[in-house]
């Protein structure tokens, strides 16, 4: 399995997946570490891949999102945007009921 | 790259678009862009913020990497 397809089965296994610079613990960019704030303060399981792990992650997620830039945030399989969407989308509020729609039922208790 | 040439950048990819574009970092390479264009009428957030980093895609990692990061913010110009 190449980089690609090994992302795409992260993709549609994940229903939280974030692509950034860092990871969970130490993102190393600001807009990364924006967007784990607020997955953290969602209090929702999410994963992140760091695309520094390696060089083929980064081409390899641009061609899948046709989407040049980390962070990169995807819900239920589907690309949602970079952070300025995620946070537009937790500022007007549409984030919580995205999330639950993808989470499994019993963990939004 | 000047604010004035980032702006430009965009109000000539997004034809009839405004842009104030400010330095995020004092480094010239991290842009916040607030983008006024009646091309948003009707898209998706993630549509609109394509298009943008359509224009700005040769600047970025994938072209000549003078723009590190953008953030971007859309609105459609009100009704006149």
């Amino acid at each position: 399995m190449n980089i690609k397809e090994s992302l795409q089965q992260a993709i549609a296994e994940q229903p939280i997946l974030v692509f950034a610079k860092g990871n969970k613990m130490f993102p190393r960019c600001g807009f990364s570490k924006a967007v784990i704030d607020i997955m953290n303060s969602m209090q929702v399981p999410f994963e992140v891949i760091d695309i520094f792990q390696h060089e083929g992650i980064k081409p390899a997620l641009v061609e899948i999102s046709n989407w040049p830039t980390t962070p990169q945030i995807f819900l239920g399989g589907e690309f949602i945007g970079g952070g300025d969407i995620l946070h537009e989308l937790h500022a007007n509020g549409e984030l919580r009921a995205m999330l639950d729609k993808v989470l499994p039922t019993e963990s939004t208790s | 790259m000047e604010a004035s040439a980032v702006e430009k950048i965009v109000m000539d990819g997004l034809e009839g678009s405004s842009c104030v574009a400010t330095d995020l970092t004092g480094t010239m390479d991290h842009w916040n862009l607030q983008i006024s264009w009646a091309g948003f009428e009707g898209l998706p957030l993630l549509e609109q913020h394509r298009k943008v980093l359509d224009v700005m895609r040769p600047f970025m990692s994938e072209g000549d990497n003078s723009v590190h990061a953008v953030q971007i913010k859309t609105t459609c110009p009100a009704a006149s």
